[in-house]
């Protein structure tokens, strides 16, 4: 494959949105993976002729989802897994960058009103046997 | 090959993990002069491997650091856990397990309860399966103990239990999700209590209090989830309990129905044998089945009833933003409204209901349908951040189809191939669906604008049990209640394997507590 049709590749499988998510291009983790990436389906997607035409970009991918099924969904999830990794990925998603570690995460305490909640519910007879 | 022939000990244990760390513990303490050795097939977590500090944490409990070993070995493992392969085609759940010091509560989630007395009763009071040989207040002293040494978070008063000691910790914060769903039970009127969790909620025991980062399942960096590599060995080994790691048992070695001592691999592949005078095996519901059947035990039990609690989930999404993939994932709160038999719902036995956390990004994209385009990424913006799934377990009782047996394949680690066959019974689906149309009433309640349901869920394989159960029948059972193979009695089996039924909570308390009053009856015994 070129590279402008890894490009063509990347946005099609994962293709972001106009409220930041970047389309699969634009992640150089994801370019990366499919540059480095061995996996015949790749040159085979490149070799189908109607790869050329933009219009018919889409159904060449469903076709070799169905006929590739394994492969097919090998490759995607080597490419979800750096694109979700990536920074600016986590940041549109409204998450944060930094890892789970050291830092941690603030976690709301039980809220004030279910003290009572809890206390209708101690107040029960038993449920157990 | 030739075996090199060791000093003979007292007892050998094999498997470090939840029930051989609590018997070592419990049979040092009360007979000290015991030479007692454990051989573990993997080495000691290292938290230095361990992923939260990366920025491959999502993508490492999908390889590396996944929960089920085939996952694991696909992706290169290591011998933190030393892995081996499973046949898992025949089994609707995959198994999950972690294979080193610690066992699989270094992958837990630690979330534990134990089981209801009814429990142990289940022929008696529901006419269904076997009772314990004993019952739930025989096994409580037990229970406090397992308790004391682990560490318990939660909240003293819950109704679904008889009254039980004072937790050492108070419960663990509970987000936005909980806060939440909890409201939503006690809209409906419906029972719901802060989970007890083997997790510092405060600075515990040498070790700090949990900060919430979420990834619970690929090991615990800050030390806050209670395993048993960091509760019970350090105490074992200080006693003079001697641990051997990357030492493979491949065969207990029987003569005239007694066993002599056990023959296993070390790091180098190289076999030694280790007379001893008992021997007790801990390698969980799969690895105790696959040895003992590989060392010729004959018991028509052993390797069935294979019971794993069948679970489903189901989500809610709301529009308003929750918390992600932020504190322990299966510790905050949960339920045992419909725990006890009901006959009206058509089915014996019940359900657990627990509020889980929502899953990492990653791990959410990787299990979309369809998997690429605009439409997935369409669907994580609405999901992500805004999901509360709610895990639904239903009781497995014993059925002798579902089992573990041997295949004719040799695996690397010298011992024959393992493979699992397993079905759900119609009675657990009815229990599974009775559950799930439960929880969809909370999610509702709760304001969840729709609800999606992984029903049966396939990676939920946690607990591992039955499969050389306890009682008094050779025919019907593997062990007696001592945990002694009616085949060859100083054979023990301490671990998660002798649960002639399981309840519908999860299992580790009862593990460690099982365990620690057969290694104190052994101790009586062997002194
Ligand atoms: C991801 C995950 C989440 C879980 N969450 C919870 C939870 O929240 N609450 C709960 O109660 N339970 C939970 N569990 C289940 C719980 O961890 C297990 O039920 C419990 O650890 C089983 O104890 P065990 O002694 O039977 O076996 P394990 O703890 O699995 O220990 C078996 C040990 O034997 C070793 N072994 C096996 N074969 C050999 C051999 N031939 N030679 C030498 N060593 C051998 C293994 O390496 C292992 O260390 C979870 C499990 C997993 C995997
Ligand atoms: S959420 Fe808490 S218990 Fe879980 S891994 Fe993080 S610090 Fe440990």
């Amino acid at each position: 494959m070129t590279p402008v049709q890894l490009r063509q590749l990347a946005d099609l499988l994962l293709p972001g949105d106009e409220a930041g998510l970047p389309p699969g291009s634009r992640v150089p983790d994801v370019m990366l993976a499919l540059t480095e990436s061995t996996a015949p389906i790749i040159a085979q997607i490149g070799r189908h002729p109607d790869f050329a035409y933009p219009e018919k970009r889409q159904a060449v991918l469903d076709d070799m989802e169905r006929s590739h099924g394994q492969e097919f969904r090998d490759l995607v999830l080597s490419l979800i897994k750096p694109y979700y990794e990536a920074g600016p990925v986590l940041e549109a998603m409204g998450w944060r960058t930094a890892p789970p570690q050291p830092t941690g995460h603030e976690l709301a305490p039980m809220a004030a009103d279910l003290t009572q909640a809890l206390a209708e519910i101690a107040a029960r007879k038993r449920i157990w046997r | 090959m030739t075996r090199k022939r060791q000093d003979p000990v007292d007892v050998v244990i094999i498997g470090a993990g939840c029930g051989g760390a609590a018997f070592a513990w419990q049979l040092k303490r009360r007979a000290p002069h015991l030479k007692i050795v454990c051989l573990e097939r993997g080495g000691w977590p290292d938290p230095l491997r361990m992923p939260a500090k990366t920025m491959r944490w999502q993508r490492a409990i999908m390889e590396d650091w996944a929960s089920n070993p085939n996952l694991r070995i696909k992706a290169g493992g290591y011998r933190g856990s030393n892995d081996y392969p499973i046949d898992e085609d025949g089994s609707v759940f995959k198994s999950l397990m972690w294979n080193g010091v610690g066992g699989s509560t270094v992958a837990w989630a630690a979330h534990f309860p134990r089981l209801h007395p009814s429990d142990f009763r289940v022929r008696s009071l529901d006419g269904v399966a076997d009772d314990w040989p004993f019952d739930y207040f025989d096994l409580e002293p037990w229970y406090d103990l397992n308790d004391e040494i682990m560490g318990v978070a939660g909240l003293d008063g819950d109704p679904a239990y008889p009254p039980k000691r004072r937790r050492a910790m108070p419960p663990l914060a509970f987000g936005a999700v909980a806060n939440r769903a909890a409201r939503a039970f006690s809209d409906l009127g419906w029972h719901w209590w802060p989970v007890d969790a083997a997790i510092n909620s405060v600075r515990h025991d040498g070790r700090d209090a949990c900060n919430h980062c979420g990834p619970c399942l690929t090991g615990c960096i800050s030390k806050a989830k209670s395993s048993v590599d960091l509760t019970y060995w350090p105490k074992s080994i200080a006693l003079g309990v001697e641990l051997r790691t990357i030492a493979i048992a491949r065969n207990i070695e029987i003569e005239a129905g007694r066993a002599t001592g056990v023959t296993y691999a070390d790091r180098n592949d190289e076999e030694h044998f280790l007379p001893a005078q008992a021997v007790v095996v801990a390698g969980n519901g799969i690895g105790t089945a696959r040895l003992l059947l590989a060392s010729g035990v004959e018991s028509p039990m052993l390797g069935r009833n294979l019971m794993f609690h069948p679970a489903a989930y189901i989500r809610g999404i709301f529009k308003e933003r929750l918390d992600g993939p932020v504190g322990p994932v299966g510790a905050s709160i949960y339920s045992h409204q419909f725990y006890e038999t009901d006959r009206a719902r058509g089915f014996e036995r019940g359900v657990h209901l627990q509020l889980s956390r929502e899953n990492a990004l990653l791990v959410q994209a990787s299990r979309l349908s369809p998997l690429w385009g605009e439409a997935p990424q369409a669907q994580l913006r609405e999901e992500f951040l805004h999901t509360m799934p709610i895990l639904v377990l239903a009781e497995d009782l014993p059925e002798a189809h579902n089992r573990v047996s041997l295949t004719n394949a040799e695996e690397r680690d010298g011992l024959p191939g393992v493979k699992i066959d397993y079905r759900i019974s119609e009675r657990a689906q009815k229990s599974l669906d009775f559950g799930l149309a439960r929880a969809e009433e909370i999610l509702k309640a709760a304001g969840a604008s729709r609800t999606v349901r992984v029903s049966p869920a396939p990676l939920t394989g946690w607990h591992l049990l039955g499969t050389a159960r306890m009682g008094r029948d050779p025919q019907t059972s593997v062990t007696d209640r001592y945990g002694r193979c009616h085949a060859v009695p100083n054979i023990l089996i301490a671990d998660g394997s002798l649960f002639p039924t399981v309840g519908a909570a999860n299992p580790a308390s009862t593990i460690g507590a099982v365990a620690l009053k057969l290694a104190d009856q052994f101790a009586g015994e062997i002194a």
